[in-house]
């Protein structure tokens, strides 16, 4: 049994990653496949935010190979509390603008909620190129947001 | 680049580019530059509005991701998420043996002991154990009396010759004229009445009767009964035997005539009768039994009688 903190972190960046509950799902469920086959390695020092993170984006990478940017479009979001005010458009803009990395550093860090050195730790990157990747991705969210708002 | 981009960075006295300032407006913005760069970058930022822009586009992107941070998922769906089990182990649950019904698990569990056991099997050497294991079977037994035996005669013939007059009538009669041929007795006298020899035993090689005497063997009851009227006595015989249930043996009616003149009885009969029946022959004449051991092993319950009936006429007249 995993812990509701993983099941969260897993779901909401799948949902955000795809905005559609039944590919988060999905995807979830192989990253909670993969974290459990790593977490019976029982490698010695690694902690479950690691496994988990690493697991997470082994899948959304493979993920993003195999999806076209015309079937990753999708508003299916039955089972989730999004508030009310909150509009999803500047986001779907943002991601099929921002290349892969980018949507990456903005979405495990400003809104996972991570921080850099612990996602560059965990995912094997250099704490610098996940702060550049990330600097474009917030100003590239900040246009998209502006031409939402116009 | 990344030369000309570290000593601009060394260089504090060089203002630096637009270009370097929007690498480091994130630093900028989070306060993670030393003040002498941060004040670089302030004083680039307030004379340049495309910087400014930046950092409000920046700032706003900032609010926009931290306010995604509000959806969550329902707790159904954390349940679902955290009851999820893996492909292979659903399945691993569902063929569990624990669910089989008993019968089915009982059946698997037999036929993977077997399958452990006739391999296990095909690693013994068979041939080899069965030479170490001394084996009591009479087959085995007929086996070498026949590989003994002159060629062309049959074991029934060996048989026939220890249990008296062979099953055919017309082999046994001539059996007899030459046993008598032999003696010189029944060539001169054929219608003597001389006592039937005992035929004489064909000769055994010397493993045939070790053989022999190590395996368990039946047993045939041997009798001579002397009467004064033959006739009569051979009919009355017979129906004592049939009035105890005896059947006959070999191919000869009950009280076949012998050509020395006798009768000849070859039955089998209910043990429990056996008592009975040597009352009931004293009661003809003198009886004399024995029990004589066989090859052939009658079924339980069950003797087998050979009794030769001979008129006291004959048994006066001495042979030679």
């Amino acid at each position: 049994m995993i812990t509701e903190s993983v099941a969260r972190t897993v779901l909401k960046f799948f949902f955000l990653a795809e905005l559609d509950e039944g590919r988060a799902l999905s995807l979830a469920k192989r990253t909670i496949d993969l974290y459990r086959k790593e977490q019976q390695k029982g490698v010695p020092g690694q902690i479950e935010s690691e496994l988990v993170w690493r697991a997470l984006r082994e899948v959304w990478l493979k993920q993003h190979e195999s999806t076209t940017s015309a079937q990753s479009i999708g508003f299916s979001f039955a089972d989730w509390r999004v508030p009310k005010n909150l509009e999803l458009g500047p986001w779907l803009d943002f991601r099929k603008k921002a290349d892969r990395e980018e949507f990456f550093a903005v979405l495990s860090i400003d809104v996972m909620g991570f921080s850099a050195d612990e996602i560059a730790k965990y995912c094997g990157m250099s704490r610098g190129s996940l702060r550049h990747r990330l600097n474009r991705g917030l100003r590239l969210l900040g246009d998209s947001r502006a031409e939402g708002e116009r | 680049m990344n030369e000309s981009f570290e000593k601009s960075l060394k260089n504090q006295e060089t203002e630096f580019s637009s270009f370097f300032a929007q690498e480091l407006m994130l630093d900028f913005l989070d306060g993670e530059l030393d003040d002498k760069r941060a004040a670089a970058i302030a004083a680039k930022v307030s004379t340049s509005k495309d910087l400014q822009k930046l950092i409000k586009s920046m700032e706003r992107g900032r609010s926009y991701a931290r306010a995604l941070r509000e959806i969550e998922p329902s707790q159904t769906l954390l349940a679902r998420l955290q009851s999820h089990k893996a492909g292979w182990v659903l399945w691993m649950d569902r063929l569990s043996p624990r669910r089989w019904p008993e019968f089915a698990r009982w059946t698997f569990e037999a036929a993977v002991i077997a399958m452990f056991v006739a391999w296990i099997m095909s690693f013994i050497p068979m041939d080899k154990l069965k030479s170490l294991v001394p084996l009591g079977s009479k087959d085995i037994v007929l086996h070498e009396v026949e590989s003994v035996l002159p060629p062309g005669e049959s074991i029934d013939n060996a048989i026939g010759s220890e249990e008296g007059p062979s099953a055919n009538p017309a082999e046994a009669t001539q059996e007899k004229a030459e046993q008598g041929a032999e003696t010189g007795v029944a060539a001169a006298k054929p219608s003597a009445p001389t006592p039937t020899p005992a035929p004489a035993p064909q000769p055994k090689s010397e493993s045939v009767k070790s053989q022999e005497a190590a395996k368990p063997k039946g047993f045939l009851y041997r009798a001579s009964l002397d009467v004064a009227d033959l006739e009569s006595a051979t009919e009355g015989v017979r129906l004592l035997i049939e009035s105890l249930e005896g059947e006959k043996a070999g191919q000869v009616e009950l009280g076949w005539r012998q050509e020395s003149g006798g009768s000849y009885f070859h039955f089998s009969l209910p043990e429990s009768n056996y008592e009975a029946l040597q009352d009931g022959l004293r009661t003809f004449g003198p009886v004399r039994i024995y029990r004589d051991s066989h090859w052939r092993v009658m079924p339980q319950g069950q003797v087998r009688i050979i009794l030769e009936v001979k008129g006291s006429a004959e048994k006066q007249e001495p042979s030679p």
